[in-house]
């Protein structure tokens, strides 16, 4: 390892799932997760950055999508091309099943990652469309907590006009 | 840790903001008749009044100009029908719906998108336009987009009234609408200075394209596709409004030498839309 190519080559952080798994991501990758560009602006990312809420499955498609989009961005190709090509990744990036989908959303939340939240939240919003809430409950994987009383109220306080 | 994750359920876990996002994106139909219905933490994140701020869903970035401006009659997925035709005898029935959306929203104020077509208005008498217009004027000072398609009844006061409380409007659509004419105008552009787009569809005024030079020099997107313009109209319009970046005038069956004013005027507009 000579030392002169170290200098050159680029800045690289690690990053730590839930479960443990260390990822290594260049500066253009990680300043593109909010959270880590504050710390390491910070200078609090050594050695590396534990992210206690996303586990190593959902952080290594996080980071896809992030060095995809910043791979696209400097790529030096025209910008209607650019977006067209993200346009066909994104989509092809959330033919993923619902859970996955609910974790990338939650931790593009938590990671502060602006286009993937709204991506994530795009995809999971045309998921609700002309589905029944018994389906919209199996989809999004949450349970009928309401009690009889207190689902007549919401009911009442939501009535439209038909009644 | 793999199992422990496992057993959780991440659906519930999604945190409120993203809850509130996604709602955001929905139709008004399915916020109105599931979201809040699902479980306790869809019924705390929808009762963001933020949940109820338009009655389309906003899930492109250039949703409200494609649903207020840019579609053209029948506007399929952008106007959503939360009631799928269903249509109540009840001449009340839209105020009730417009009364209820308002006290979702926290009284009003975070309401930003309205549209009559197709549920709100009455489709028997008496006619509820100046209802619903006074509830708008008085519950929504920060309107930005209003449709008014679907509603004949209204008066001019009613009508300016909206316009002296709502100067947020941005994009207006008197589509299918007899309002569009000259002291109506004129007091939209008089109160609300921020128009950017107006959609003007179905029969236009004789002097439309007079008054909406006069009054509005400085718009930037105009949709009159399908209507009664003509080659004077659409000339006046393309050489006085110098800023307009968007103009729809597809379907216009009375243009007849249309293609030399986009010849003049495809220099300056970057979007024109013709057939």
């Amino acid at each position: 390892m000579s030392s002169s190519t170290e200098l050159t080559e680029k800045k690289v952080f690690l990053l730590k799932s839930l479960d443990g798994v260390i990822f290594e991501v260049e500066e253009s990758v990680a300043v593109q997760l909010e959270v880590i560009r504050e710390l390491i602006e910070g200078d609090c990312a050594r050695p590396f950055i534990s992210l206690y809420n996303v586990t190593s499955e959902i952080l290594a498609l996080v980071i896809e999508y992030c060095k995809h989009h910043a791979e696209t961005c400097s790529g030096g190709t025209s910008a209607t091309i650019a977006d067209e090509d993200l346009k066909t990744f994104d989509n092809e990036f959330m033919n993923v099943d619902e859970n996955i989908l609910l974790e990338l959303c939650s931790a593009a939340d938590y990671l502060d990652i602006k286009s993937l939240f709204e991506l994530t939240c795009r995809t999971l919003a045309s998921l609700i469309k002309d589905r029944t809430i018994i389906e919209v409950r199996k989809m999004f994987n949450v349970e009928n907590d309401f009690s009889v009383v207190e689902e007549k109220a919401v009911r009442k306080e939501f009535a439209w006009a038909f009644k | 840790m793999t199992m422990k994750h496992q057993s959780q359920r991440p659906g519930d876990a999604l945190p409120s903001t993203a809850l509130l996002n996604i709602f955001c994106k929905t139709s008004i139909k399915d916020r109105f008749d599931n979201i809040p219905f699902v479980c306790k933490s869809w019924a705390y994140a929808s009762a963001d009044p933020h949940c109820w701020a338009s009655m389309i869903a906003e899930s492109e970035s250039d949703s409200f100009e494609v649903a207020f401006l840019k579609d053209s009659y029948p506007y399929g997925s952008s106007f959503v029908d939360p009631f799928d035709g269903r249509r109540s005898t009840d001449p009340q029935r839209g105020v009730i719906c417009l009364q209820a959306l308002i006290r979702r929203a926290g009284g009003g104020a975070a309401i930003n998108s309205l549209y009559f077509f197709p549920f709100l208005t009455s489709v028997v008498s008496p006619p509820n336009d100046d209802e619903l217009l006074r509830l708008i004027a008085k519950h929504c000072p920060n309107l930005k987009h209003l449709s008014f398609h679907g509603s004949f009844h209204a008066s001019e006061e009613a009508i300016f009234n909206v316009f002296r409380s709502c100067r947020e409007l941005e994009l207006i659509d008197f589509s299918n609408t007899p309002y569009c004419y000259t002291s109506i105008l004129q007091e939209l552009s008089c109160c609300c200075t921020k128009i950017r787009g107006v959609r003007k569809q179905d029969v236009l005024e004789t002097n439309f394209a007079y008054d909406l030079t006069k009054w509005f020099p400085r718009l930037r997107l105009l949709n009159v596709s399908y209507s009664t313009i003509v080659d004077l109209d659409m000339f006046t319009i393309v050489t006085k409004c110098k800023e307009l970046q968007y103009l729809d005038v597809t379907g216009c069956q009375q243009l007849i030498r249309y293609m030399d004013i986009v010849k003049i005027a495809s220099k300056r507009i970057p979007e024109i839309l013709y057939d």
